[in-house]
């Protein structure tokens, strides 16, 4: 009945916008399975009101503004805490993916370890280069020569990672490097993330999830203050990409690293609850039983190709549509009930 | 309004004649006039009320044994003639499903011929709504498409609400 109701949302807000019986054909299954940012109005705005790229450009103090200021827009965020980012040093990435490839680079050697559900990326990545990668159930699973890839809140689930701690002890304890991929922090609640273990070696943040501005590539990346790599000396010669870091600073400027998830959040309960999901800590995604099958993100593991128990896989479903057209959605939720 | 749009091409002339269609849809014309790449019409007359079962006929209207000219040796060297490259109903292309048709002239019912070279009438059945029956004959032709009639459904229900608020 829920999935029946999601449905007739979705298909409306495709024939809304103009789309022909193929077009919505072709966008209902990756309606509730992609993983996008709201376009929210007023960040639309902003994009037009983006600096001149010749200001940008030529504004040597820009990437260490925006450094500097990202880790305080993280650390202002009033629904989630980092303890311990401050002992880390910021510099610019391309989007999370750079530092996941500078990651990759770094510890070429090591057996990239992940709990199944992690982001796509780094499997279809490792796959296609032929590098070693494995899931991991537990720590247990863990072994020195190995190099863990982990997301929180989980790219799965939305969630917080409830024994987060005790797997950083354990890396710790084993020696392990850590990438923590924060990509989902500033549009989450309630995590409350320990940085301060010596394990970790790369944090990532990214602004793609969190404004419209996924195709200018702005992420952040935190590495300790020693640690020196291809990426960091593009940083320590101001050599990074100006635009990017122009556009992250309007954006960080103007909008708080928690107003996604407060603007959005009355919205966001009453479509969970009414499509009958369980609610996630990430204000995008929500958990769907097994009636939404088709709408999790398998369709994508089978377009990469990859042959995965997609049985392991949550029914993470995105309802970014739905809060970019809440009117419309709102409407139609009346009218069927 | 329901349109009826059709598409043409290779269209030959005759002794400067030009070829002209009279184009008929359940014993109603619509399109009496010389034969263009692109001919659209309204199915004005129904007033919104067509039929579900239909059949358009396509016909040649001037054609005559003097439009095909033959040398010493029988060869056609002139001839009145032309194709139907496409039909398009409501918006819809009815794409492959065009070849489910037939020419039909005084001593022949030619299967699958978009050529109007002998004088005659191209025939084609088709339902209403038109997109219903193109993803209906589709999967029955092919056996490719089980979930059609669930995605129509909720197409014409957004349509509906879309209406409705």
């Amino acid at each position: 009945m829920a999935l029946n109701l999601a449905k007739k949302i979705a298909w409306t807000i495709l024939v809304n916008k103009g789309l022909t019986f193929d077009n919505c054909r072709q966008n209902i299954r990756g309606f509730y399975s992609r993983s996008r940012p709201v376009n929210d109005v007023e960040m639309q705005k902003e994009v037009k009101n983006l600096p001149a790229i010749s200001d940008m450009i030529y504004d040597h103090t820009l990437i260490p503004t925006f450094e500097n200021s990202f880790t305080k827009w993280i650390q202002n965020n009033s629904l989630n805490k980092c303890d311990g980012l401050e002992n880390y040093q910021a510099d610019i990435s391309q989007g999370a993916t750079q530092a996941f490839d500078s990651f990759y680079i770094n510890h070429a050697n090591k057996n990239i370890k992940m709990f199944i559900g992690e982001y796509l990326y780094h499997i279809v990545v490792r796959k296609n280069l032929n590098k070693p990668y494995s899931f991991i159930k537990s720590t247990n699973d863990l072994a020195p020569g190995d190099a863990l890839i982990l997301s929180v809140p989980f790219c799965d689930t939305g969630n917080d990672i409830p024994n987060l701690n005790e797997i950083l002890k354990a890396c710790d304890e084993k020696n392990i490097p850590v990438l923590l991929d924060c990509a989902y922090y500033t549009i989450a609640q309630g995590l409350n993330i320990n940085l301060n273990f010596n394990c970790i070696d790369t944090i990532t943040f990214s602004l793609s999830k969190t404004f419209p501005i996924a195709h200018a590539r702005v992420g952040m990346r935190y590495t300790k203050h020693e640690f020196q790599d291809g990426q960091k000396l593009h940083s320590n010669i101001n050599y990074d990409n100006r635009i990017s870091a122009g556009i992250g600073l309007h954006f960080i400027n103007k909008f708080p690293s928690d107003y996604i998830w407060l603007k959005y959040k009355k919205t966001y309960n009453k479509f969970v609850n009414a499509l009958g999901l369980k609610q996630s800590q990430t204000i995008l995604f929500a958990d769907g039983d097994n009636q939404w099958k088709e709408y999790g993100r398998r369709d994508i593991l089978q377009s990469y190709g990859l042959e995965d128990d997609q049985n392991l896989y949550h029914n993470r479903i995105c309802i970014t549509e739905l809060l970019e057209n809440i009117k419309l959605s709102e409407k139609v939720l009346n009218v069927i009930n | 309004m329901s349109l009826i749009e059709l598409k043409f091409k290779n269209i030959n002339l005759s002794n400067n004649k030009e070829p002209i269609v009279r184009v008929v849809i359940n014993d109603n014309e619509l399109i009496n006039e010389t034969v263009k790449p692109r001919l659209v019409t309204p199915l004005s007359f129904y007033d919104d009320k067509i039929p579900e079962h239909n059949i358009l006929k396509i016909y040649f209207a001037n054609k005559e044994n003097s439009d095909t000219v033959l040398d010493y040796n029988n060869n056609i060297i002139e001839d009145l003639n032309f194709e139907l490259e496409q039909i398009i109903i409501d918006g819809y292309d009815i794409k492959d499903l065009i070849w489910n048709s037939q020419y039909v002239t005084k001593t022949e019912k030619i299967q699958s011929c978009l050529f109007f070279g002998p004088k005659g009438y191209f025939e084609f059945k088709f339902d209403m709504p038109v997109l219903k029956w193109i993803l209906k004959t589709n999967h029955e032709k092919h056996n490719n498409d089980p979930n059609w009639e669930e995605d129509y459904n909720y197409y014409t229900e957004a349509w509906k609400l879309l209406n409705q608020i």
